[in-house]
């Protein structure tokens, strides 16, 4: 029997398929079946708890805050990455001398990971031994050095560090989808006397309408993800003021060995961003 | 058939190939799986000895080069050094070792995942507070079975050696160092700006006190310092515990939060709610240094280097690099440890193990190494680690000869010149009166202090009120005690 080139193409991808299944599916299924038991590590016993672990995050004051403190990170890390993704995208799409300087300057921060921009952020904004601190020092700004990393800012510190580090992947997302405009298009509307900003709205938008969606849905997903860059500049702190769920979640599965609370915890997160994500969809392209 | 047809893969074909390489790939897996299987285990005659290595056994050794390599779990310190004993263990007892330096942010999880896969290894590094839970769990095992445990355990001091037993007063690991942590070091260049220099405070009180008349004087913005670094383990959760057991003159804390049956009896109306309370006022005071509240460990480290406080609630290895003048503003000659005297006990005990698997590639072999590196080198007898880490990083050990070892007097000499017997004296005062908790012999600690400890935090920045926080550590506390041990 011969095979038809459709059935041979489906044998030859199966070990492909089957590993992303391992990879992917299994790991998901296992975090989705350890969210309804309980482990116990002295008696070696698991046992089956239905939905008492989801039932616990609704009396859970830790996470509470920390969803909190995540929604806070989320909206300014998408909206600052978006923001500067578009701002700066505009800037290089033009033609100037030493935009190709320009443009490997932009993609740098995307080179540093997570950590090291932790890093960064708090070699410049420590109390003690900060660089910010020193030049307002320096100059006579302040007398004293300022505490940035405090309760009522910390978030927006990291969510600044953190939109450096994320905002070159909506640069050129973006930038990608504004050579696509043709200029003829923009001599037309500067010919019927359209403004910068109507031929932005009515030129412009239209062609990078969907490299906008995906930079939001980036940074939604990342954002909603982010743990390292906490980690190393506040370590959520002081108090839980700096402690989104996905950090909190690491210290109930990974510090506190709690891994159906844990679990728990990693499914409503993700059935969270997955709603969230449908809904830019859903508002980016829809038809009027 | 046509030229076309003949390209095609027929199902058969594709069967044919499939199966050719399944047996290819198993063969080549048998093969490697046989080739690499660990030979059987040194006959008793080779091991069963625990005395220095004879030359019958090194040459019985060295006929089976391919003997199992022992594994060594460990974190990263002095590589270079421990390298150095590995291969020194190697030559001596003619044996193979494999190092496994596991990333010291996430050792723990790192080294429970590696338990609960079953992995064979055969010693490994803990912390205070790792070493109970993993031998609670069946991963690790005591030390009684060992040969000469007698002799080890006369080796200790008695006070550290009740650090070191399980809550069955077995033997959980053999000592990789310990040190005060968590008590007072005290600048008295700030102090005498304050006008109050040479004064030592007796108590956590008095320290306030006099952390007032500091800050009252603008002799310093922020006079202490405390060890509140915003982890569990190594940071406020072990602050917490120290300051409960010197305030409440409760060693093992088994009075003040958790009871010998690991039961919490803290609540709303004890104690705890007075050393919160006294840390939202230190606090908002302005006494303390608000950047250590969101500083990991190592920027906490950082902040001590800045010669800004009047007191340091630190460890004492720390303080040797405050005592540094290439990396720290301190003056060291104005540096001092605080004594305890009988008003109060200072900090708390750090200490650092050698456990034992359980599941090893050989008990012999295995507890060779334990002893090689945890107690001492059984060629020439000299305690190797121990010694050489309280002469490089001001570590301590276990045992009570390594700190009357004239060369470790030496190196600490070194950086503390005339200081060195007020030192070695304050060590001895703070000894017998830090809290040794008791909550650390069984996993509850850990996994309540992981999440627990922001509580604290939180409490103390007034961002949760002391009711509320409490109010969480002790349904936390609850819910664990319910967990492994079945009550309410």
């Amino acid at each position: 029997m011969v095979l038809s080139d459709t059935r041979l193409g489906l044998i030859l991808v199966f070990p492909l398929i089957a590993l992303v299944l391992l990879v992917s599916l299994y790991p998901m299924g296992y975090s989705l079946w350890l969210s309804f038991v309980d482990v116990n590590f002295l008696t070696h016993k698991t046992s089956f708890v239905g939905l008492a672990n989801y039932a616990e995050t609704l009396q859970d004051p830790f996470l509470r805050n920390s969803i909190f403190v995540s929604f806070r990170f989320v909206v300014e890390t998408t909206v600052l990455v978006t923001l500067l993704g578009l701002g700066i995208a505009l800037v290089i799409n033009e033609k100037f001398r030493g935009v190709s300087f320009v443009k490997t300057v932009v993609i740098l921060p995307w080179a540093l990971s997570e950590f090291a921009t932790g890093l960064v952020g708090r070699f410049i904004l420590d109390s003690s031994y900060g660089l910010l601190n020193a030049i307002l020092l320096r100059i006579g700004v302040i007398n004293q050095s300022l505490l940035f990393l405090n309760g009522a800012n910390s978030v927006e510190w990291i969510s600044l560090f953190y939109s450096w580090n994320l905002a070159p992947i909506g640069v050129f997302f973006i930038l990608a989808a504004l050579q696509t405009a043709p200029e003829l298009l923009y001599k037309q509307a500067k010919v019927d006397g359209a403004s910068i900003i109507a031929r932005f709205r009515l030129v412009t938008f239209p062609f990078i309408r969907y490299a906008v969606l995906i930079v939001i849905v980036l940074s939604t997903i990342q954002a909603g993800g982010a743990v390292v860059i906490f980690y190393a500049l506040t370590g959520g702190g002081p108090g839980t003021t700096s402690t989104p769920v996905p950090l909190y979640d690491f210290r109930v599965f990974l510090g506190s060995f709690n891994y159906g609370y844990g679990s728990a915890i990693s499914w409503l997160a993700l059935i969270f961003i997955v709603t969230a994500v449908t809904g830019y969809f859903y508002i980016l392209t829809r038809r009027k | 058939m046509t030229e076309e047809e003949k390209k095609r893969i027929t199902r058969r074909k594709y069967l044919k190939y499939v199966g050719a390489g399944v047996v290819v790939v198993g063969v080549a897996g048998a093969a490697a799986y046989y080739g690499t299987l660990p030979p059987s285990p040194p006959t008793p005659t080779e091991t069963t000895t625990l005395a220095p290595a004879t030359t019958s056994e090194v040459t019985a050794a060295s006929s089976t080069p391919s003997l199992t390599p022992l594994t060594f779990v460990r974190w990263h310190y002095n590589d270079t050094a421990v390298t150095g004993y590995v291969k020194q263990f190697e030559q001596e007892l003619n044996e193979s070792v494999t190092e496994e330096i596991l990333e010291n942010v996430n050792y723990t999880s790192l080294v429970d995942a590696k338990f609960q896969a079953g992995e064979k290894f055969d010693l490994l590094y803990a912390v205070a507070g790792q070493e109970f839970r993993w031998l609670d769990l069946g991963y690790t095992q005591d030390l009684e079975s060992m040969s000469e445990i007698n002799k080890i355990k006369a080796d200790f001091y008695p006070d550290i050696l009740e650090d070191f037993k399980d809550m069955n007063g077995k033997l959980a690991g053999l000592p990789y160092f310990w040190c005060p942590m968590c008590n007072p070091y005290v600048n008295d260049a700030i102090l005498e700006k304050a006008g109050i220099g040479g004064q030592r405070p007796e108590t956590w009180d008095e320290l306030w006190a006099m952390a007032r008349k500091v800050k009252s004087t603008g002799a310093s913005r922020y006079p202490v310092l405390p060890h509140w670094a915003d982890v569990g383990l190594g940071g406020i959760g072990w602050a917490f515990l120290a300051e409960m057991s010197n305030i409440y003159n409760d060693i093992d804390l088994t009075k003040t939060l958790f009871a010998k049956d690991f039961h919490p009896v803290f609540d709303t109306n004890t104690e705890i709610a007075e050393l919160l309370t006294n840390w939202q006022r230190v606090v908002k005071e302005g006494l303390i240094d608000p950047g250590v509240l969101s500083a990991g460990e190592n920027d906490m480290f950082s902040l001590s280097l800045s010669g800004i406080h009047a007191f340091v609630s630190s460890r004492l290895y720390f303080w040797k690099a405050m005592n540094d003048p290439a990396s720290s503003k301190c003056i060291p000659e104005k540096l001092h440890m605080v004594p305890a005297t009988s008003k109060q006990g200072w900090g708390e005990i750090n200490s650092g193990f050698y456990l034992w698997p359980k599941n090893n590639t050989d008990p012999e072999r295995s507890e060779r190494l334990m002893k090689f590196f945890g107690w001492k080198d059984p060629t020439t007898g000299k305690r190797l680690t121990a010694t050489a880490w309280a002469k490089s990083d001001a570590l301590l050990s276990g045992y009570s000869d390594v700190l009357s070892d004239p060369d470790v007097i030496a190196a600490f000499t070194l950086w503390l010149g005339d200081r060195v017997d007020e030192t070695f004296k304050a060590i001895d005062s703070i000894r017998p009166t830090m809290a040794v908790p008791w909550i650390w012999k069984s996993p509850v600690y850990t996994e309540w202090i992981e999440t627990g400890f922001s509580t604290l935090s939180a409490v103390a920045i007034g961002q949760t009120s002391v009711k509320d926080g409490i109010t969480q550590l002790r349904s936390l506390a609850d819910s664990l005690y319910k967990k492994y041990y079945g009550g309410s």
